[in-house]
């Protein structure tokens, strides 16, 4: 009976801590809408030089780099400089890849929203930005920054939306070849391949297969995860010569030798020269095949796998390098280019103080800064030019392939859905191609699909 | 002869027990296996199955690398608060129901509640999050304790009403009443206290529930400020999907199970017992 | 009948309405949490609501013909189907024979109990990533032991088979299935220990002496009394297995090529990757349509029980 008693005791103890941190969790709440109020009130007076002070600022922003605590502790820093400069106060939060694109779509329609955000999808979120809530336009702090020649044109597609800006590009990324130096010495290989030939042909030397064919290692895997083939199609778009779509982004123009000759490159990889698994397994990686050393190739790696890597798998140090993906002939681009902008809510109470942040997080120095902390590359043509990138042996593929790049993103309000992972037209038909389908059959399959979506 | 059947009889009861504890123990297995190697025995194919010797370093790491801390701090707060608003709610309808409502009437108010659990929770996240934002509870524990209490709800009333039904004898309320008690009265200071085994269970129930909630965390707390640690080993996971922090992940995975794993290791008795008291006889 | 003490007349009152005044809180919360959200979807599943398109025209039952009308949805369907009704009945046969082992007083009992309840005290994003591990090609110590014993030439890929079926049954599936009845096990399991606690053991003494065999004695005897508990936890935890949204999207997104998608992963993604609102709601509508079958089922027997 007594022990029955203490546990009542300790249930009610409970009730009560329970519900007095429920509380103390509005509490905070309220007191952080509280200084917002006061600070917009501040600003109304018109003091200028003090207008910030106590500010507050939400950002949002997806995790990048090896470790989430080195980005932790680079934003630490990069907050505490500009408070010290401006008095505003930014309060970061990381949202993880998964639930990133669910938080910024409530945002954009009305939900919680941060004042500025680390954003992809830009068209998509401008189009269903409401009256209230959504991306603000910030042509203003473009012009400031230098326009739009102050960014690869990568970044201009991802930014802009018909001719106004929402947002202004930051990260950058291109995909280039990973290579296992120790394999292609044993292997007799001199040079990283720069053809399709000379690729098939390497990779083929580095396949061991069992007896019944089945591949133990493979020569070459595609970086994307799970049979998401339509992002190494891509690549292989641009390396044939073909392009996604005109330029005026209103019609699709893959329906043509270049976009068959790549489809058919990619499947027959896979189907006809077997040097690279059809890795729709979940559980199949690109990189930590590489690692493990399964894979001597990885088809499209990004710049931060070199540090993941080095910390995940410190016996593969000094046996790996980079260089541009290889091309039909050796003329073409390279490969797909992607950029993303940092962008502003209308939602905010304070735009001014919200651009000041843009403004200093997307200057060149702190974008060099967050490059090297998170092992990004940039969309600012000036960082890009930095001895950091050009003179380095590893991002000097990226470098090379940056310039001889074409966008990988189409900028259409509808590209999420149309680009859509597993069941969107594309990957959908990039799968089925795999899967031994008619090239023609699918391309105009998919082509139906996208009209009917519509972009 | 006949002790020699039992004596195999019970070899046999430990080698079946033990072959389901291999399924049931395969996952922790090979989460202690792989925090513990040392870093470059992780990525390689085939995998070992043991270490070749131990490193321990993951374990001070994945503490720097998330603020996993604030995590677990969070997830008992969510949880704690849950469970004990729940037992709140549940036992007073669990006790109205069992005790003021016909007979008849009672399998209609369960049927009620069997009907709620047929809401698919993935069905409402986006109605329920505009309800919620628009109170202003986003991004705080309120909001998301107030799904959660309503989610654990119907089921925790019916244990506990069938634990009032069973295991408390009517004549008890009714002599108090008889005394002049008032009903809310007779309720905390009769019922209440003799009906703890049952509240135990039942809070079990809902703290569990709590504990491993994923998709409305997910979507309603931002930041590390506020995240639990149902939803936290995704901060390992990186743009193209890939996770190449494996052995952090998987020491992240321990740290987050231990906690509940030790309490309900525990309190697993009391658990039983309360629900064999009557909470399941339907 | 009651007697009016010194309390006021409004103690009276409120004393009058304290059975109701219990039910409120409860049920106020179920109203605001699960049943407004769900009309509302319902309301939903007639309009074409996209983000993407500022107009929401009514369009009637056009979203369900649409979706009854593709047979990815029928697929997905099916997947689910055989997902909770095999998840169930293989945790179900699972749990009641380790109730039976466990509630015999062998030294043990308590810490075999406590063992098996793990699964479920775990958070499924936990154990999804590990379970993905175990199943993966190249980095699975099962791959590792089957090697090393000969069984197999190569690694084996259990979540990628895409060319072994059983009729519309693949590989990856049943693996998803497998990963669900252990994380499922244990609350089953629970509950039976529970219910076979109150059995009378005289039942089976005499079951005994009357030359029962075990097997007689459970399907005569265990059966019969621990029934209530049986169809409640089957009945619920059917429902929630239909429901079931993690493993499948923790595990494999619904991939490979479409092959473990279950009905609210596809809810899921066309909601909030093609934010195509009106479609996704009236899959849900949809899919609540069929669990009510079962309990429809549950609630004609437990009403003719009462009549």
């Amino acid at each position: 009976m007594k022990r029955k008693k203490l546990v009542a005791l300790g249930l009610t103890l409970a009730m009560v801590t329970g519900m007095t941190a429920a509380c103390s969790g509005t509490q905070e709440k309220e007191d952080d809408a509280g200084k917002n109020a006061v600070s917009a009130e501040n600003e109304g007076d018109g003091e200028e030089a003090a207008a910030y002070d106590g500010v507050e600022l939400t950002f949002w922003m997806q995790p990048y780099g090896t470790d989430p605590a080195i980005q932790r502790k680079a934003l630490d820093k990069i907050t505490e400089d500009f408070k010290e400069s401006t008095g505003i106060t930014v309060n970061y939060a990381i949202n993880d890849w998964n639930s990133a694109n669910q938080k910024l779509t409530l945002a954009c329609t009305g939900g919680e929203a941060p004042d500025v955000a680390d954003i992809f999808f830009t068209n998509s979120f401008v189009e269903m930005s409401t009256e209230e809530a959504g991306l603000l336009e910030i042509n203003d702090v473009v012009e400031e920054m230098g326009g739009e020649d102050t960014w690869l044109s990568a970044g201009k597609d991802e930014a802009c939306v018909d001719g106004d800006w929402y947002g202004v590009p930051w990260r950058f990324d291109t995909r280039v070849l990973l290579y296992n130096t120790e394999d292609f010495k044993n292997a007799g290989i001199a040079k990283a391949p720069e053809t399709w030939e000379e690729l098939v042909e390497c990779a083929q030397k580095l396949t061991e297969t069992d007896a019944n064919g089945k591949i133990t290692h493979a020569g070459l895997a595609w970086y994307s995860d799970m049979g998401r083939y339509d992002q190494t199609w891509f690549s292989m778009l641009a390396q044939s010569g073909g392009t996604m779509m005109n330029e005026d982004f209103t019609e699709f123009t893959f329906d043509t030798e270049e976009g068959k000759k790549a489809l058919q490159f990619l499947s027959d990889c896979i189907n006809e020269y077997n040097i690279c698994s059809s890795s729709v397994d979940a559980s199949y990686d690109a990189l930590t095949e590489f690692m493990s050393g399964n894979v001597s190739m990885v088809f499209g790696a990004t710049g931060e796998n070199k540090n993941s890597i080095l910390s995940s798998a410190p016996q593969m140090e000094g046996k790996f390098a980079s260089a541009p993906l290889p091309t039909a002939t050796g003329k073409e681009k390279n490969a797909i280019a992607f950029s993303a902008p940092i962008a502003i809510m209308k939602t905010t109470k304070n735009p001014d103080a919200a651009k000041e942040w843009v403004k200093y997080f997307c200057s060149e120095e702190i974008q060099l800064y967050l490059s090297q902390q998170l092992s990004l590359l940039n969309s600012n043509v000036n960082v890009m030019k930095d001895p950091y990138f050009t003179e380095d042996e590893w991002l000097g593929a990226f470098s090379k392939t940056a310039s001889n790049s074409q966008s990988g993103d189409m900028p259409l309000t509808t590209w999420s859905q149309l680009d859509a992972w597993p069941d969107g037209p594309i990957p959908n038909m990039c799968a089925k191609v795999v899967n031994g389908e008619d090239i023609d059959k699918a391309i105009e399959e998919c082509l139906d699909k996208l009209e009917k979506i519509g972009y | 002869m006949k002790k020699k059947k039992k004596i195999f009889g019970i070899a046999g009861h430990y080698l079946v027990l033990g072959i389901i504890s291999v399924f049931v123990l395969l996952p922790y297995y090979w989460m202690i296996v792989t925090a513990v190697k040392p870093t470059e025995e992780v990525m390689v194919s085939p995998s070992t199955l043991l270490p070749s010797r131990l490193e321990f370093s993951n374990f001070f790491k994945v503490w720097e690398s998330i603020p996993l801390g604030t995590y677990m701090k969070n997830s008992l707060i969510v949880s704690v608060t849950v469970t004990a608003l729940s037992v709140v709610l549940a036992t007073l309808c669990g006790y109205s129901i069992s005790r003021f409502i016909q007979r008849r009437a009672q399998k209609f108010s369960l049927v009620l509640m069997l009907c709620t659990q047929l809401i698919p929770g993935i069905v409402t996240m986006v109605s329920l999050y505009f309800i919620v934002y628009n109170l202003g509870f986003s991004n705080t524990y309120t909001g998301i304790v107030i799904a959660y209490v309503a989610w654990a709800v119907p089921f925790c009333t019916l244990m506990i009403k069938g634990y009032f039904d069973a295991a408390i004898p009517r004549e008890i309320e009714e002599s108090a009443r008889v005394d002049g008690c008032s009903q809310i009265r007779t309720f905390f200071d009769i019922c209440l206290p003799i009906s703890v085994p049952g509240i135990i269970s039942t809070a079990i129930f809902a703290f569990i529930l709590a504990w491993n909630e994923y998709m409305w965390a997910s979507i309603l707390l931002s930041g590390d400020k506020m995240k639990p640690v149902s939803v936290g080993i995704y901060d390992f996971i990186g743009q193209y999907g890939a996770n190449t922090k494996m052995a952090l992940t998987m020491t992240a995975g321990i740290f987050i199970t231990l906690p509940a794993v030790i309490i309900f290791g525990f309190l697993q008795k009391h658990l039983i017992s309360g629900l064999s008291a009557g909470a399941v006889k339907g | 009948m009651r007697e009016k003490k010194k309390g006021t007349f409004d103690m009276g009152v409120l004393d009058k309405h304290t059975p109701f005044l219990m039910l409120v809180p409860a049920a106020a919360s179920v109203l605001l949490v699960s049943v407004y959200p769900t009309l509302k979807t319902i309301g939903m599943s007639f309009f074409d609501k996209q983000l993407l398109n500022q107009e929401e025209p009514f369009v009637g039952l056009a979203n369900y013909a649409e979706a009854l009308s593709n047979a990815v949805i029928w697929q997905t369907i099916f997947n689910t189907l055989f997902f909770a009704l095999a998840s169930l009945a293989l945790g179900v046969a699972l749990a009641m024979y380790i109730a039976v082992k466990l509630i015999k007083p062998l030294p043990g009992r308590g810490f075999f109990r406590a063992l098996f309840l793990v699964p479920w005290v775990t958070p499924p994003l936990v154990a999804s990533f590990v379970w993905r591990i175990l199943l993966s090609q190249n980095f699975s110590p099962i791959n590792s032991v089957l090697l090393k014993l000969g069984w197999i030439q190569g690694p084996v890929s259990f979540l990628d088979n895409t060319e072994v079926f059983f009729g519309f049954l693949s590989v990856p599936l049943i693996m998803l299935t497998i990963i669900n009845v252990w994380s499922i096990f244990p609350f089953l399991m629970v509950m039976f220990i529970a219910g076979l606690q109150t059995v009378p053991k005289e039942l089976y003494e005499a079951a005994t002496m009357d030359g029962a065999g075990k097997i007689t004695s459970f399907w005569k005897i265990t059966v019969p009394c621990i029934r209530p508990v049986i169809s409640v936890s089957v009945l619920l935890e059917l429902i929630w297995q239909f429901n079931n949204f993690n493993i499948s999207y923790m595990v494999t997104q619904g991939g490979p090529l479409g092959l473990t998608k279950l009905l609210a992963v596809e809810v899921y993604q066309q909601a909030f990757t093609n934010f195509n609102y009106g479609y996704a709601a009236s899959v849900s509508v949809i899919m609540m349509m069929i669990a009510l079958v079962p309990a429809i089922f549950y609630m004609k027997s437990s009403i003719r029980e009462i009549t």
